[in-house]
């Protein structure tokens, strides 16, 4: 099977996991080590100088050398907030991927295709990989694919509902459409849903709600690699095309009933 | 001294002069983290250069889980 490749990064797993949710940074580090994940997204945040000083801070726990740290800009709500973010989090920790997630209505999440366009315009060229996060739009996901953005991050459903691939029919134009690898994100709920995506074309799927709020988030890190792969390799081996109508496996000939009257 | 830090007002404490300082006196450690100074990002090594002025609005922030 061939590996992914992003911005010249090479992956040797289609499943990328969002930091966000875990009920401890011990449980997220095991699930991204147990699910093979090679790309991982977190957020930034103002320090709360109300509490006591954080002395086991997130990032210690993620490993740059095995995964590739992609900052969202997750609370921006315009291109210029999206880009100080991306700015702050290259000036934090020096990464040069970014998720770009613009989210003004805090009620559905949905992305703005407008401030997501000139952010990302203008983040492609300070030299950023730009992975912008959009609706299901496959006229959006060529114009970003123009100016050079490293993938497209359509989602399948509002983010956190793990309604699954509410959006197939659009996702399947964007991929057919892409010369960029196209990132299922948001909304994926099951293994069964990621595999999908996957078997669609899908470059790799991104999960976080329905790896992090599982009861064994560990577990459900585990699934999601195994369908993820086991949709991999069922895409590797070309598959048939449905049809309508039956086409036997056994033989129609040599029936038991056959020469009777 | 007052300046704004993370939206909040806040009395510098004495001796405290650089970004760096400012940064100890929160008890923040200078890893992982940024800092920005009236819009400006600073890079590391301009923590404990930067001189802090009556009036600044410092944002200190860090990584937090996220999708």
């Amino acid at each position: 099977m061939k590996n992914l490749v992003i911005a010249g990064r090479e992956f040797r797993s289609r499943l990328f996991i969002g930091t966000g949710k875990f009920g401890s940074a011990v449980t997220m580090s095991r699930a991204i080590e147990e699910s093979g994940a090679e790309l991982v997204t977190v957020a930034l945040r103002r320090v709360d100088l109300e509490k006591a000083p954080d002395e086991d801070p997130l990032i210690s726990h993620l490993d740059p050398t095995r995964v590739v740290i992609v900052p969202n800009t997750s609370g921006a709500r315009t291109a210029e907030e999206a880009v100080r973010i991306a700015k702050l989090a290259r000036a934090a920790g020096g990464f040069e991927w970014v998720k770009l997630e613009l989210t003004p209505n805090l009620h559905h999440l949905l992305p703005d295709p407008i401030e997501t366009f000139k952010a990302a315009e203008i983040l492609v060229k300070e030299g950023f990989h730009v992975l912008p996060y959009i609706n299901a739009d496959p006229v959006l996901a060529k114009r970003l694919e123009e100016i050079g953005t490293a993938a497209v991050m359509p989602l399948a459903a509002p983010i956190g509902t793990n309604l699954g691939l509410q959006t197939k029919a659009m996702i399947e134009i964007i991929i057919q459409n892409a010369r960029i690898p196209v990132v299922v994100d948001a909304g994926l709920g099951l293994p069964s849903h990621a595999a999908t995506a996957i078997e669609m074309g899908a470059a790799s799927v991104l999960i976080n709600t329905a790896i992090a709020s599982a009861k064994d988030p560990v577990k459900m890190a585990r699934a999601f690699a195994k369908a993820v792969e086991a949709a991999e390799e069922a895409r590797d081996a070309t598959p048939r095309e449905a049809r309508s109508t039956a086409t036997a496996s056994s033989p129609l000939t040599g029936f038991l009933w056959e020469g009777k009257q | 001294m007052t300046i704004q830090v993370n939206g909040k007002q806040q009395v510098v404490a004495e001796g405290v002069h650089t970004v760096e300082e400012l940064l100890e006196s929160l008890g923040v450690k200078a890893k992982g983290i940024a800092v920005e100074i009236n819009g400006e990002i600073l890079s590391f090594d301009q923590l404990n250069s930067v001189q802090l002025c009556e009036n600044d609005q410092v944002e200190v922030i860090q990584f937090v889980g996220g999708g």
